[in-house]
């Protein structure tokens, strides 16, 4: 059962949106229920934090009146006690600035609470995308590997990395992946370790994933990983070929 | 013999230890001291027992004893440069500026320890090295201080910007770092009067020091005056945006009047399907036509580094003259960022100019996102990509998706976030849009 959380310190509009929340569950049988619909983000937080699965969707207000957070602060929270939830956010302005939400916030979607017609719409269109999205990541999950940039968590597909290397700033390590070169506050040792076998650290400037070898030269005590070039250490290069093979 | 050079040699590491260290503190760059000290090694065995030998061993008698350790010491200078371009900066200009001032101060300072010394000077004693060694270390310790707070790097950055300043700056450099050997050459002072070269010595640091002074100063001047400027015309462009949605919002008044007038009758006749239909176009237009600029101005609003607004702003009116859409948003206000304000901008003004030049061609939005929180700023830039980009090969030298002379943007923007601790840097490919991040933490280490 997926628990949904709501939080918006409008009383009207946050029964409003609870009403179409259940009677859509009810329409469209999804497992689903309301687990905590309240004022306060602080309730909200205490309510994840005594949560055991964490999967949750969260319905956030924006202009929270809260001293501590309003809804950006209150999404960046959630995200750190619940890295995978879907957070949607409820606005009363078409002009949200709501990139900065997706992008730090990993928002999944807002809706508009001043058109009380599209309102019903948007959580009905909301919620059946929600649910398709995690029936594809039931049939197919992808692993992903998770880390912090500043205070920006971010989901990397473990199939999309290439490798990890040490950065010419101290105490920093870069991501190498197909689609991505990020730079973050890390070490290797310990991203090994969070990491499974399918990673080695074949350098102590190097983590590379085994299956995206492309080329070994064992002569340059080198490797070919995403089309780049990595060193081997000598004490690290027959434990290597034991793996690869 | 053999005794006086090792002990010049050994004071002479002291020497290459203090040049080193403040040509590091000079160019505001950290260097670890192992480095330093074992490159301040390498030099000195090389050249301390090769100057000792020019200027005491009486191998060169034919050239005056004056000229020739003018002579000696700009040889020294020379390597110093040369070690110093090697381990602290690998740049001429920057190394040739800071190296020389360093070599100059170092020469000073060094000059005026002459006052403590007690008996006749002697270059191979060892109670008159020691105790010039000993308030040399002191002096430098202080002089460090001071070269951090009046904040020597930028100068030299500022210098750098037109050729003919860098050029002056170090031929000043080289003058200075000889100055007295040409006090020396052109009056026929001995070099055995203690006292008089440490007087000569102390006068030149404070003319020097005034002459900084009195440069800074002119070159704050005329950025006070460039920023006024920037400031001005970044302003114009405000007023200019406001009375364009003024513009707008006058001739959206006009057409407002009609559609009330055609809504009122839609009403009458009880169409409300026609008037659900209209109004909802209206919404529409007014997003387009107003909504949108009054968005984008809302969003600078919030930034409130002028430097900072006033470039943006810039990019914006390009990107409007190049027809293309821009979604601006700033969460929070922008006050402060923890990274040298030109080197911000230059990141910033390079990743535009890239998002410019990619959609020029593919046609698409850039999106520009600046987040400011606990002390930390993000800034954020997209475009839509067509195809694939090889994000190992984005960063090299050169490396552009058209063609050749091209590319060395995102390479220079790497150099510049390079030295910075706080900075991380990130790129990377997602649902059909290239972003670029720049993340400054909150604490300069």
């Amino acid at each position: 059962m997926i628990q949904i959380l709501l939080c918006d310190d409008d009383d009207r509009i946050r029964k409003e949106i609870a009403r179409h929340i259940e009677n859509q569950i009810l329409i469209m049988q999804y497992d689903m229920q309301i687990a905590q619909s309240c004022d306060s983000p602080v309730v909200l937080l205490e309510e994840l934090r005594q949560m055991q699965d964490k999967r949750n969707i969260y319905f956030l207000d924006v202009d929270l009146k809260h001293p501590e957070y309003d809804g950006f602060l209150l999404g960046k929270k959630i995200r750190e006690l619940d890295p995978n939830g879907t957070i949607i956010y409820i606005t009363s302005f078409g002009d949200l600035a709501y990139k900065t939400f997706q992008y730090h916030v990993e928002a999944f979607d807002y809706i508009v609470k001043d058109m009380t017609d599209g309102l019903s719409a948007s959580i009905a269109r909301c919620l059946s995308s929600i649910q398709s999205r995690l029936v594809k990541e039931k049939a197919d999950p992808v692993e992903y590997y998770t880390f912090k940039t500043g205070d920006t968590i971010r989901h990397v597909p473990l199939k999309d990395i290439y490798f990890f290397e040490t950065s010419s700033k101290p105490h920093f390590v870069i991501l190498h992946g197909k689609h991505e070169r990020m730079e973050f506050l890390g070490s290797l040792s310990d991203i090994e370790k969070e990491l499974d076998d399918r990673f080695m650290k074949i350098h102590r400037s190097y983590l590379v994933a085994i299956d995206k070898i492309e080329k070994v030269d064992l002569r340059h005590n080198t490797v070919t990983v995403g089309g780049e070039i990595c060193a081997v250490s000598r004490k690290e290069k027959s434990k290597l070929l034991g793996r690869m093979n | 013999m053999i005794y006086a050079i090792m002990i010049y040699t050994a004071a002479s590491y002291f020497t290459e230890v203090v040049i080193h260290y403040l040509s590091c503190r000079i160019l505001g760059r950290r260097v670890p001291w192992p480095k330093l000290l074992l490159a301040a090694l390498i030099l000195d065995l090389l050249v301390s027992p090769m100057v000792y030998l020019g200027a005491a061993g009486q191998i060169f008698t034919f050239i005056p004893i004056t000229i020739l350790s003018y002579f000696l010491d700009m040889t020294a200078l020379l390597f110093n440069l040369i070690s110093i371009y090697l381990v602290i900066e690998r740049n001429i200009a920057k190394t040739a500026i800071a190296g020389t001032f360093a070599y100059f101060i170092y020469y000073q300072t060094y000059l005026i320890t002459f006052f403590f010394i007690p008996k006749q000077y002697a270059l191979g004693s060892l109670e008159n090295q020691c105790i010039s060694i000993t308030l040399l270390i002191i002096f430098t310790y202080f002089i460090g201080k001071i070269i951090t707070k009046i904040d020597a790097c930028s100068f030299i950055e500022r210098c750098l910007k037109k050729k003919r300043y860098c050029v002056m700056a170090a031929l000043i450099g080289f003058l200075l770092s000889g100055s007295p050997h040409i006090l020396l050459i052109f009056s026929i002072l001995h070099l055995d009067y203690n006292n008089t070269l440490a007087v000569v010595g102390l006068g030149l640091l404070f003319l020097s020091a005034a002459f900084f002074r009195y440069l800074t100063k002119n070159i704050i001047h005329d950025e006070n005056e460039k920023a006024q400027q920037s400031i001005i015309a970044q302003q114009t462009a405000y007023i200019q945006n406001l009375e364009e949605i003024q513009k707008d919002v006058r001739l959206y008044r006009h057409d407002f009047k009609n559609m009330m007038s055609g809504m009122y009758l839609d009403i009458k006749e009880g169409k409300t399907e026609a008037l659900e239909r209209y109004m909802h176009n209206m919404l529409d237009e007014f997003d387009q036509s107003i909504g949108a600029k009054i968005q984008s101005a809302n969003q600078m609003m919030n930034i409130e580094i002028i430097e900072l607004k006033s470039l943006l702003m810039t990019k914006i009116s390009q990107m409007h003259a190049l027809n293309i859409p821009c979604h601006v948003e700033v969460l929070y206000p922008v006050r402060s960022c923890h990274m040298k304000l030109q080197d911000l901008l230059r990141c910033v003004g390079i990743l535009t100019d890239n998002a410019i030049e990619a959609v020029k061609e593919t046609r698409g939005d850039i999106d520009i996102i600046l987040t400011a929180q606990n002390h930390q700023v993000v800034f954020l830039i997209s475009n839509p990509i067509s195809g694939e980009i090889d994000m190992n090969r984005i960063s090299q030298k050169g490396y552009s998706t058209k063609g050749k002379g091209r590319g060395l943007g995102l390479y220079s923007y790497q150099e510049i976030t390079q030295p910075y601790q706080n900075v991380s840097c990130a790129a990377f490919c997602k649902s059909g849009r290239f972003y670029q991040e720049i993340r400054i933490g909150g604490y300069h280490s």
